[in-house]
């Protein structure tokens, strides 16, 4: 059992104060209609996935064990099946003269601190807060593939994840039961295909859009709205018609559809602002849904798609490349603000993570191919420092990733993390910051090795 | 009466403790990155085998219910037995079977005799609704789901397919009908049911036939690579597309006609000078089926970026040839003599035929992709990858990729759960004849995943021995010979390949009881126990019937196991569950009920309408019925939460405006010729409220006359309108939105089994 657990459970995301046990429990009935196995665990002290499958769990590890950690984060994911030039402009790509880098002021090299260590990027990278600066990581690894259609599988580290888990689906395991949410399984908020959907445990994940968030959530408005109460009243009396005539567990069912309704309508203003304020799917509507769905503590992962760029072989003067470059650090901007503003700043990890990076030099200005060879994954949080992981080197006519010094986090060619290990590397690093338990880590991801530099 | 405490208590707590204790030394905690993906924790809070705990959340006055987080080491009953009324099993029966509601005639016939029920399930298992319901329920039992064109990747050698979008979205809805339309054939015809394992026959449309056949031409061996037996034969094969021609596909594909793989656009190239593009070599067969599919590529001689680029055109496949669903053979290439040659055959020749294999040069050629008028009428199709039964489908192997560390243990292990609704843990007791192709790295004897290896390692062979990592068919002889052995439950045996499974599965002496069991998840969202002579009765019948799976139908849903209508060791164990309506369930008796088709949108057809998509957006947040790797049960969660609380009022409120007052719409044709059908005056009437109430009740609620519900219920919609009606500013249209949103989220219309 989750040695966290309980005083997890006694957190109340939403006021910050000690939750009401009827929020709490309705909480764990789960947003899917998840049952009531959480409770059962509780009370019996046997773990839920046996109480779930008593006998397919005999062979299995339990994931809703917490791993006594009280630094678990959220984690919000951007990730792209587009390949989009996330690698193209960050610290460390400066550093060659032959790499292409969009002429426009707006992207200009610009100088600034990720925490002690001064770095040279284009310049929206230099607008983030330095409060996300100093706890930014610009990780420079491989995806090993430079096709599209390989989204899923660079989620699943090109098959180095234990029994073929995504990342962040091995990720929301582990941290489900330590945040105590209300469900286990990530929540897809900004597909922008099907390559992009998330698997768990070998089940596609529903696509959440922001606007399907609000719509599900929303009040209504005009005379159904003015009805509304009479209807709540209403619909009590049929719940009595109804349990009038039921069995037990008939009345337990429809105290429990009652209790629900009773939250329905209980959903605090802030939130409800936040979802109102939502008009789109785009990337700043899906950090409304994705940090109102963290303060609901509805899930430990959501996955979005903030664009830098996308697939961007015809560019010309990479004129897109900076057009959403500039527009993703406004996005990344606003989910610290947004973050702030609910006092999760400290609780939540952000990663930008793609299939993979974009040719550096090749086509010059004129736009970028696929690069299997070289990407680079984002990060901030509370668990990250601030600095550069890895590097980059000349390869065959364009870049590629350098293998890493695990100790120091440089880019090295005699570096002890070789270059096919770089992308396990940045999944354990990311991991580690998210507060996973390290034996989980290595159990679950089968290469490479955490950067420990890089964590705080 | 029994003493159900006792033994539940006991069943339960023994339950747990073996589980933990053989937990400790299982396979747990193992590093196995070779295991099937085990349940973790089995399809998360989600899957609730016992949906409805007791008294979690329920009314501590009500009676027989223990307080949340109940102590069940104190004596008493658990579920004490209380029988469900017939106005609660008869409306649960016939929506599970059909998703209408009950007639008062029908209840009142269970009412009076409760054997009645019987009679009433054959004349439910008569109408097409059944087979709907079936269907789905097939889908995700044969785990034929949560496919789409990426999920096809794999198959086609790391390329997606290349359509207009609607074809794509026609196929992929195919690809997962497919099987369960092969099953439900077999039920239709009174098959034995176990023939959905190793069936040779399968129910295709056109185009389903034709994208089996174009994927069987693309071989992708282990590393990825493609490879077209078409353009093995053919190395300079080209295809081209052409606007300024008029020849019709046949022509197109008839070697004799000067027009010969030229295939016409029936429409100009956009932004391109050049009426004509070609593409050669291995390109050439997949842009011909991107072109049967309506897409014509970017030019690869193509100027510049801004010109020539990809374009959508008027596919080759009709609207027909993605709904004429016929049933095929389907078999593997016969050997021809050494002297003979696909040419000789009568085959596709030199000049262009998809013939002989990269490897086996003097076998039969495989189906033509591209002979759509064949394949319209083909009741055989010729493929080199064995298809046998529902774990050789395209959408299995979709939802099952494997890779050279997993080596099909998770195909072998979703296989045996689908089959025989177990999974490898490593309890079983029978030995392996033969521990052949056991992995030694991690599962030597003394280790923990010894128990699970040894026989899952052996069993996978016999899909080793058949496909390829991509599936496609096994061509490395030393795979191919390997020995594999079956070994399960009592029966092990050294065997030969993929058929060799089917057969072993479909004939072993578990399979009735599986089966059953996944009825009965489907009927109550929770398990029948497994030691229930109620359970072992109905088991029987079904086998003693040869698998019929209407005689199943009838009496499980006739059983108490499912009504609740008399006390079993099941319902001691976990009582008689209610669930809410899940996605399928909910949006299937919405489209009955209202005779809105498809109201949430959630066919997976193109061509939805606006009011259809904005539900679909709401639908897809609902709990849905669905299965997880590794687990042996399936995800069906149960519990009521504030988001399927508020979605469903959500997709009332939308259905609200469709349904009541939309006056009807004559047709008409525009200045440009474009006709607009007439469409109806909605269902319900304000000027007929008093009718519209009626039929929410009985209809929409499912309440029929003689419920002793129905009257309150009626009472409290009719007084709801009247007090809507006396709300300043409320029109009469309103009011009656309102009592249809009302009646919408009643419990009965948004649950199963009140």
């Amino acid at each position: 059992m989750c040695t966290d657990q309980k005083q997890h459970e006694a957190r109340d995301l939403d006021e910050g104060h000690p939750m009401n046990p009827d929020r709490r429990r309705a909480l764990m009935h789960g947003l899917f209609g998840a049952g009531m196995l959480g409770l059962r665990a509780l009370a019996t002290g046997v773990p839920a996935a046996i109480l779930a499958n008593p006998r397919r769990a005999l062979a299995d590890t339990d994931p809703t064990t917490c791993f006594s950690n009280p630094k678990a984060q959220y984690l919000i994911l951007s990730t792209s099946g587009s390949g989009d030039p996330l690698n193209a402009n960050v610290p460390g790509t400066y550093a060659f003269p032959t790499i292409a880098h969009p002429l426009d002021p707006l992207m200009a090299k610009t100088s600034f601190k990720l925490g002690q260590t001064t770095v040279e990027a284009a310049a929206p990278w230099s607008t983030l807060p330095q409060a996300v600066l100093d706890r930014t990581t610009f990780f420079h690894h491989t995806t090993l593939t430079n096709n599209h259609a390989n989204q899923p599988k660079v989620m699943r580290l090109m098959g180095s994840t234990r029994r073929q888990e995504m990342l962040v689906s091995f990720f929301a395991q582990q941290l489900a039961p330590c945040l105590g949410t209300v469900q286990h399984e990530p929540v897809v908020v900004g597909a922008s295909g099907s390559g992009e959907f998330l698997v768990y445990e070998g089940r596609v994940l529903p696509a959440l859009s922001p606007s399907a968030l609000r719509d599900t959530l929303a009040n209504p408005a005009g005379p159904l709205g003015t009805l509304q109460k009479l209807r709540d009243a209403d619909l009590d009396r049929l719940n009595a018609v109804f349990k009038a005539h039921g069995t037990a567990q008939q009345r337990g069912f429809l105290d429990r559809l009652a209790q629900t309704q009773t939250e329905a309508r209980g959903i605090s203003q802030q939130l409800l602002d936040n979802l109102s304020a939502i008009t789109a799917n785009d990337p700043t509507n899906q950090v409304l849904a994705a940090v109102t769905l963290i303060k609901m503590n509805v899930t430990p992962v959501v996955s979005m798609h903030i664009p830098f760029g996308g697939d961007n072989h015809t560019d010309t003067d990479l004129a897109g490349e900076t057009k959403q470059t500039v527009a993703a650090a406004g996005t990344i901007s606003l989910l610290y603000q947004k973050l702030t503003e609910l006092g999760l700043q400290d609780r939540v990890t952000f990663a930008a993570m793609n299939v993979f990076g974009r040719t550096l030099s090749k086509k010059g200005t004129t736009g970028r191919d696929h690069l299997a060879n070289h990407h680079a994954t984002v990060m901030f949080g509370k668990g990250l420092k601030g600095g550069v992981v890895g590097g980059l080197t000349p390869q065959a006519g364009d870049f590629a990733a350098l293998p890493i010094v695990s100790s120091t986090g440089a880019g090295d060619a005699g570096g002890d993390i070789a270059f096919n290990d770089t992308l396990g590397a940045m999944g354990k690093t990311l991991g580690s910051a998210l507060g996973i338990d390290p034996a989980a880590l290595d159990t679950n991801i089968l290469t490479g090795k955490p950067v420990r530099s890089a964590l705080a | 009466m029994r003493s159900p405490a006792t033994r539940a208590r006991a069943t339960f707590l023994s339950a747990a403790a073996t589980a933990l204790l053989v937990g400790a030394f299982g396979c747990r905690g193992a590093v196995d990155p070779g295991m099937p993906g085990a349940t973790g924790h089995g399809g998360t809070t989600g899957a609730t085998p016992a949906g409805g705990m007791p008294g979690a959340g329920g009314d501590p006055g009500a009676g027989g219910d223990l307080g949340a987080g109940g102590d069940t080491t104190v004596a008493g009953p658990a579920f004490p037995f209380e029988a469900t009324p017939p106005a609660s099993y008869v409306a649960k029966v016939k929506d599970l079977l059909t998703g209408e509601p009950p007639t008062g005639a029908e209840l009142a016939s269970v009412t009076a005799d409760p054997k009645a029920l019987r009679a009433l399930i054959d004349t439910w298992m008569a109408t097409p609704q059944f087979q709907t319901k079936m269907l789905a329920f097939f889908k995700n039992a044969f785990q034929q789901a949560q496919v789409d064109g990426t999920a096809l990747v794999d198959q086609l050698g790391g390329r997606g397919l290349a359509t207009n979008g609607p074809t794509l979205q026609r196929l992929v809805v195919n690809i997962q009908e497919s099987f369960p339309r092969t099953a439900w054939q077999m039920v239709a015809s009174g098959k034995p049911f176990n023939g959905t394992v190793d069936t040779h026959q399968f129910m295709v449309t056109t185009a389903l036939a034709s994208f089996l056949a174009f994927m069987d031409d693309r071989f992708v061996d282990d590393k990825g690579a493609t490879k077209s037996r078409w353009v093995a034969a053919n190395p300079k094969l080209t295809v081209t597309a052409a606007s300024d021609i008029t020849s019709t596909l046949a022509e197109s594909m008839d070697p004799t006609n000067a027009n010969y793989l030229k295939v016409a656009t029936g429409m100009a190239m956009p932004n391109c000078v050049n009426a004509e593009r070609s593409f050669t070599g291995q390109d050439a067969p997949f842009q011909l089926y991107s072109m049967l599919m309506g897409h014509v590529d970017t030019d690869k001689l193509a100027p510049d970026t801004m010109t020539c680029r990809a374009f959508n055109t008027t596919p080759a496949f009709t609207d027909a040839d993605f709904s004429d669903w016929h049933l095929v053979t389907i078999r593997t290439p016969k050997v021809l003599s050494p002297s003979a040659t696909p040419a000789a055959t009568g085959g596709a020749s030199g000049a262009g035929g998809a013939g002989a294999t990269p490897q086996t040069p003097t076998t039969e050629p495989i189906s033509k992709f591209y002979d759509l008028a064949g394949l319209r009428a083909a009741k055989e199709l010729v493929l080199s990858v064995p298809r046998i039964g529902f774990f050789s489908t395209p959408a299995f192997f979709a939802n099952w990729s494997t890779n050279t560390s997993n080596l099909y243990r998770v195909t072998m292990n979703q296989t045996l759960i689908v089959s025989l609704g177990r999974s490898f843990d490593g309890s079983g007791s029978t030995i392996p004849v033969s521990e052949t192709g056991l992995d030694a790295e991690h599962a030597a004897p003394g280790t923990p995943c010894y128990g699970c290896h040894q026989t899952l390692d052996p069993m996978k062979q016999l899909i080793t021995q058949s496909y390829s990592l991509f599936y496609h068919e096994q061509v490395d002889t030393k795979l191919a010979a390997q020995t594999g052995v079956f070994t399960f439950d009592g029966v092990s045996q050294v065997e030969s390949g993929s058929d060799a499974l089917a057969t072993s599965l479909a004939n072993h002496p578990d399979f009735a009881a599986a089966w059953t069991q996944k009825l009965c998840y489907y009927a109550d969202s929770s398990a029948c126990s497994d030691d229930d002579p109620e359970f072992k009765r109905v088991v029987g019948v079904f086998q003693s019937s040869h698998l019929d799976w209407k005689t199943l139908v009838r009496e499980l849903f006739s059983s108490p196991l499912v009504t609740g209508a008399a006390d079993t060791k099941t319902f001691d164990d976990r009582g008689m569950p209610v669930s809410v309506a899940r996605l399928a369930h909910f949006c299937g008796s919405l489209e009955l009920r209202l005779g809105v088709s498809d109201p949430c949108g959630v066919s997976g057809l193109p061509g939805l309408t606006g009011a259809q998509n904005a539900i679909a957006v709401l639908a897809r947040g609902l709990p849905s019925d669905g299965y997880s790797r590794g687990a042996e049960t399936p995800v069906l969660p149960t519990d009521s939460s504030l988001f399927f609380r508020s979605g469903t009022e959500n997709i009332c409120r939308r259905l609200a405006a469709q349904m009541v007052d939309v006056a009807a719409v004559p047709a008409k044709t525009s200045a440009t010729g474009v006709m607009t059908p007439a469409t109806p005056a909605s269902k319900y009437q304000s000027t007929a409220a008093d009718a519209a109430i009626a039929d929410f009740v009985a209809t929409l609620m499912g309440l029929p006359d003689g419920d002793p519900r129905a009257a309150d219920a009626k009472q409290i919609l009719s007084e709801h309108y009247q007090a809507a009606l006396a709300t300043t500013g409320i029109k009469a249209k309103d009011a009656l939105q309102s009592t249809f949103v009302l009646a919408c989220t009643a419990p009965s219309t948004i649950s199963v089994g009140l």
